[in-house]
């Protein structure tokens, strides 16, 4: 029995369409002609209870509008959501007891309140038992390493602190679902990797079911087992984060540094693709060129100084199926476990 | 339950004060603001004479009435009503339709304002002194009913804020609709209501009851009985103020509904 439930989803926008010109300006102060926008289009997916799910499309695919109608702030237009059994629109208070929301974008921490008197507003807030609470500001504490900036008003704090505080807070009543709506958006390397590694082990720990966005593959790449993509509102894709890599895997790179060299490489499924001075990057197809041949074309025309082999980063196919969708139109499903 | 609001109400009233330059600022420009209104009016006054029949320390009392039910209002809706369509738009509202608490009472107490703390001194030592000329002492009832009028009056106050403003939830933007229907109308709250028209008198009672904020109230306190359709008007204050709040109340539930299903 999946633990999230999204069925048939459409979530309909009206957006007034603002016309060009004066006069058609002032017309539109009587009479307004709306532009109907879908923003989530007939999207159905299932989560089970545990998974940590990232959640991708290009800006404006319908992301936050999904995150929005499962945390219960917006309504759909047509079709069902329930999470843990609860429709969060209907039941809003009651979903707020079993959900954590982190948005990136906007702070939900009291500018002027120190951390800890900000945990304790919240162990009020959801009324977690004591023992309970102690137990998550302890452990969330040590493994954000907060303890630094526990005390000091949250206006002082970086944005990288800020953001692990956010988390902690978001945390703290043990809610079942975590939503995160870019959580990593601004932060530096060792933040993100702290982050990342946090949300990790409360998944191991806790069972805590994860539904992330971002736009930096490496948060997919090292959080979530699964993908879910969406483009204009309907899925492209939905599967696991090992079976998407492999898509790329037909392709590598080489990146051969020489002292000198006779003529460049030129093979059927070899592909120059980038030419610094003592440097050439090439594309290598797999299947059509083995490595054996590769490395003894490449040791006859250069003297090689190093070489360097790289597997296609996650990046690069999500790149590769954002591009491919031309138009408005929207693309077709792409694959689904 | 009432514990945790008044955390959250607490805090944010005491950090307020921490920014002490700032309180002080806003205290200053707060007192200077309304002193000079009110200045200006027993200026008025004393040149002028008694206004149909009342006194200066009669229409003193009227305006103390109107501030001290303002401010009382505007500690706890102004904040947040006051930065509806901001809120809407910030998408703030959304961090409070995710927690497990009841919007309103949240944004209340989230948003209480330190800034209205000069004008409860301020009216409320008008006040004194307004009874104190006219000779009026209070017995124990009346004082009770002085509260109630308050209190009556602040909801009606709060009532106004909330219904001008939450059309927001729709239109995105209210401040035409605030300025109009309640600081506008508002000011004929600082002469008695007979000097008016008889449309703006049942404008003032019967759609925007804005005249139980001060006007009919006051009365019970000096003896008049002017222009109400029966005395009863004399005490209707607190029970029109818990009537319009409800429907305010209502009406700001209609529009989170609204915002729910056209959200952005």
């Amino acid at each position: 029995m999946s633990y999230i439930t999204v069925d048939h989803v459409t979530r309909e926008f009206k957006s007034f369409k603002r016309p060009k010109g004066l006069k058609n300006a002032l017309t539109t102060l009587l009479k307004r002609n709306y532009e109907v926008k879908k923003a989530v289009d007939d999207l159905s997916f299932t989560v089970d209870k545990g998974e940590l799910v990232g959640y991708i499309g290009p800006n404006g695919a319908g992301k936050s509008t999904t995150i929005k109608m499962l945390t219960g702030i917006i309504t759909p237009t047509c079709g069902t959501i329930k999470t843990g059994g609860i429709i969060p629109w209907e039941n809003r208070k009651e979903n707020a007891r079993h959900i954590g929301v982190v948005f990136g974008q906007r702070s939900q921490l009291n500018w002027d309140l120190p951390m800890e008197d900000t945990f304790e507003l919240y162990r009020r807030m959801y009324r977690t038992e004591e023992i309970k609470f102690r137990k998550n500001t302890e452990m969330f504490t040590e493994l954000l390493e907060m303890q630094p900036f526990l005390n000091k008003p949250v206006r002082q704090l970086s944005l990288g602190q800020k953001m692990r505080a956010e988390l902690a807070i978001a945390l703290l009543h043990d809610p079942e679902i975590l939503y995160l709506d870019e959580p990593t958006i601004g932060l530096d390397v060792v933040v993100k990797d702290k982050i990342r590694k946090f949300v990790r082990e409360l998944n191991r720990e806790k069972k805590t079911t994860v539904i992330l966005t971002t736009h930096d593959m490496a948060d997919i790449e090292e959080i979530c087992d699964r993908i879910i993509m969406i483009d204009h509102g309907t899925l492209m894709l939905d599967q696991s984060v090992a079976l998407f890599k492999s898509q790329g895997a037909d392709q590598y790179y080489a990146e051969v540094s020489f002292r000198y060299c006779k003529e460049p490489l030129f093979l059927d499924g070899v592909e120059l693709i980038k030419e610094l001075p003592f440097c050439h990057t090439y594309r290598i197809n797999h299947r059509l060129v083995s490595v054996n041949v590769l490395l003894s074309r490449i040791s006859e025309l250069f003297e090689v100084t190093d070489i360097t082999i790289k597997k296609p980063e996650i990046d690069e196919i999500v790149r590769k199926i954002y591009t491919s969708q031309p138009g408005e139109t929207s693309g077709q499903l792409l694959y689904t476990k | 339950m009432f514990g945790l609001y008044g955390a959250f109400a607490k805090v944010v009233f005491l950090t307020q004060l921490e920014y002490r330059g700032q309180y002080i600022m806003r205290m200053i420009a707060k007192i200077l603001g309304w002193s000079s209104g009110f200045i200006l009016l027993v200026i008025l006054l004393k040149k002028v004479g008694p206004v149909a029949g009342w006194g200066l320390y009669e229409i003193l009392l009227l305006y103390t009435f109107d501030v001290l039910s303002y401010s009382i209002a505007g500690t706890f809706f102004m904040g947040g009503f006051g930065k509806l369509p901001r809120l809407i738009r910030s998408g703030e509202l959304d961090g409070i339709l995710t927690k497990p608490v009841n919007p309103l009472i949240y944004l209340i107490c989230t948003k209480v304002s330190a800034g209205y703390t000069s004008n409860y001194v301020m009216a409320g030592v008008i006040m004194g002194i307004s009874l104190h000329k006219l000779g009026v002492s209070l017995s124990f009832y009346q004082v009770i009913w002085l509260i109630l009028d308050i209190a009556g009056a602040s909801l009606i106050q709060a009532a106004g804020f909330m219904v001008t403003t939450v059309p927001a939830f729709w239109f995105m933007k209210s401040d035409g609709l605030y300025r109009l229907f309640y600081k506008n109308l508002t000011c004929f709250l600082q002469y008695p209501l007979t000097i008016y028209h008889g449309g703006i008198r049942f404008l003032l009672t019967f759609i925007l009851p804005y005249a139980f904020i001060n006007f009919y109230p006051v009365q019970l306190f000096i003896n008049k009985q002017e222009v109400m359709l029966s005395p009863l008007f004399l005490f209707l204050t607190p029970f029109v103020g818990a009537f319009v709040f409800f429907i305010a109340y209502r009406f700001w539930q209609k529009g989170l509904d609204a915002y729910q299903s056209t959200g952005s």
